[in-house]
């Protein structure tokens, strides 16, 4: 029987294991991609909040609706779906973009990451780490999933779809040492989404709120999965146990302001 | 004015001044050569009087051989005297018959006048009566030999060339620094704390031109936003704030109000097909967060610092619906 946190999402932590192992996530390689390795990374750097600061934003954003999940059901933005694919970890960052979109109040879109997952492992369907998502991304962009659907592994590059993903990159993405969940806590409290790697799942994620333990005296964190809308509350669930230890965090603290 | 009288012999005369050459060598190395030319007999006495003494020295001719050299020490416009000697009664003194006055080398280049200047601040410009508060007075002079006061209603008093003082106005009042030089210039400054039972009009600046209807476009640093006051922190992710634009702008091709919320500078990259935006977002910001509102009626729209909070914000877009 799985476990809920006070809002409903699921608890996922050692007693209540997700049923499913993944297989998309393949830890980063650091020899390969050192921290903020990106032209468009930079590492994080900004002052902490404190856990009273953090306490009060937490109140305040779950008292006035003012969490990025409040923002993406307004704009009715969905949880992303992988599938069958083993493809969470470029699903994680172009979630994060499209999140990033509606925040900005620009128009809902719902980005391809098939696309981007297929022409980086060139139509196999592997598992990744989020940087080499990320790095994509930020080169090529990834164009609306009307242009290519969920579970097309083809590497197929229409002019058209080119064009589109043009248009969609990312252009800021700050790099997070893993281990530090006060910087993860800072960067959700200010409103950015992060990506995280977990190896005890063997799945990559995007946290895109928090809660208050009082219990335990610490920030929880909210997901949003790219397990579809059917999974936990609405496609979220709440991380604990092992399953808060990760091994690669990365926001896409900005996409580009997206047309077409 | 120098008098020198001698009644050496030229010989004599000669040798003493070789031995002033001597030590100070130096000083006769600069200046134009300035030669008068006549001939004292041997033994002769010699009276002179030499305007600028410094400047001048003389060559003094003995048959067509000098024996006292004499030239300028400085470029510069000098006054040199030609000195025409003539044969005294007795034979031997000789007498200044004739001073002219010279001009040599350039005109030298006047000292320019620096005048004295004053700069006088306060950090408080206005206050309520009801909300009475210290407000800094600070200044700055120049230069520094200026004679500098301060007059804060009481009467005019000597303070530092630079400070700063505290005052506590209990009603409006004009505040003036005087600094004066030695030749009397004067420069003054003035500042006015105003104090008032009614608030300052919120005077609007002018606002650029813009396409008519109601579009707000507002960027900050996502990256930095944690340095916000809460309230505009809070604002930015405000459901409640959003719901309004959506409901006060236009809509824009995709059927989505106007009304963006850019995290970081990526305004230059706004597509074709948002024209208006585009035109608001190449406005200068001078700092973040910035906002910019288009006009619900005529072209003349806002551009500025970001309200602090939700309502402050909404009430600087009424204003422009």
């Amino acid at each position: 029987m799985p476990a809920y946190n006070p809002h409903g999402h699921p608890i996922i932590d050692e007693d209540h294991p997700v049923s499913i192992f993944g297989t998309g996530y393949i830890p980063r390689d650091f020899s390969a991609y050192p921290l903020a390795p990106l032209k468009c990374s930079r590492k994080f750097s900004e002052p902490l909040f404190t856990d009273a600061e953090i306490q009060e934003i937490i109140d305040f954003k779950d008292a006035n609706n003012a969490w990025l999940t409040d923002i993406e059901d307004r704009a009715g933005l969905p949880r992303k779906n992988q599938q069958e694919s083993s493809y969470c970890w470029i699903h994680a960052p172009v979630h994060l973009m499209e999140l990033d979109m509606v925040v900005a109040n620009e128009p809902m879109r719902e980005l391809s990451a098939f696309y981007a997952g297929a022409l980086i492992k060139n139509g196999r369907n592997q598992g990744g780490s989020g940087i080499q998502g990320i790095e994509w991304l930020a080169e090529h962009g990834t164009c609306l999933q009307s242009l290519h659907l969920p579970m097309d592994f083809s590497t197929h590059n229409s002019v058209e779809a080119i064009a589109n993903a043009s248009l969609h990159k990312i252009i800021g993405h700050v790099d997070i040492e893993p281990d530090n969940e006060r910087a993860i806590w800072t960067q959700v409290c200010k409103d950015q989404g992060v990506t995280v790697g977990i190896p005890k799942w063997g799945h990559e994620v995007g946290i895109v709120r928090l809660r208050w333990d009082k219990k335990a005296g610490r920030p929880r964190y909210i997901i949003d999965n790219s397990w579809g809308m059917e999974w936990g509350k609405a496609g979220r669930g709440e991380l604990a146990g092992a399953y808060e230890i990760f091994d690669e965090a990365g926001s896409v603290s900005t996409s580009s302001p997206g047309v077409g | 004015m120098k008098r020198i009288r001698s009644l050496m012999t030229p010989v004599v005369f000669l040798a003493v001044m070789a031995a002033a050459m001597s030590a100070e060598p130096e000083q006769r190395k600069t200046g134009t050569l300035i030669e008068i030319k006549s001939t004292p007999p041997s033994g002769s006495e010699v009276d002179w009087t030499v305007l600028e003494p410094d400047d001048l020295e003389f060559r003094i001719y003995d048959g067509g051989q000098t024996f006292v050299t004499t030239a300028l020490s400085k470029t510069g416009m000098v006054r040199i005297l030609e000195i025409v000697f003539t044969p005294g009664p007795d034979g031997k003194l000789l007498k200044v018959k004739k001073l002219n006055e010279f001009m040599v080398g350039p005109p030298p280049i006047p000292k320019p006048i620096v005048l004295p200047t004053a700069t006088l601040t306060t950090d408080v410009s206005s206050m309520l009566t009801s909300d009475l508060k210290p407000a800094n007075l600070t200044w700055e002079t120049s230069p520094p030999e200026v004679k500098v006061q301060l007059n804060t209603g009481d009467g005019p008093k000597d303070v530092d060339n630079n400070g700063s003082t505290v005052v506590l106005p209990q009603r409006t009042t004009l505040y003036t620094l005087s600094a004066t030089d030695s030749a009397g210039r004067t420069a003054y400054s003035q500042t006015i704390i105003t104090v008032s039972d009614k608030p300052p009009p919120d005077v609007i600046p002018p606002g650029p031109i813009l396409k008519q209807g109601v579009r707000v476009l507002i960027v900050y640093d996502a990256d930095t936003k944690q340095r916000l006051p809460a309230s505009q922190r809070n604002m930015l992710m405000s459901i409640t704030f959003r719901d309004y634009l959506d409901s006060v702008c236009v809509k824009g091709s995709t059927g989505q109000a106007d009304a963006r919320m850019y995290g970081s500078d990526v305004a230059g990259l706004i597509g074709p097909d948002q024209p208006e935006l585009r035109e608001m977002a190449k406005l200068e910001r001078k700092s973040l967060p910035w906002i910019v509102v288009s006009p619900g009626k005529g072209t003349v729209g806002f551009s500025g610092l970001l309200p602090l909070d939700e309502a402050a914000t909404k009430a600087l877009i009424e204003r422009y619906r």
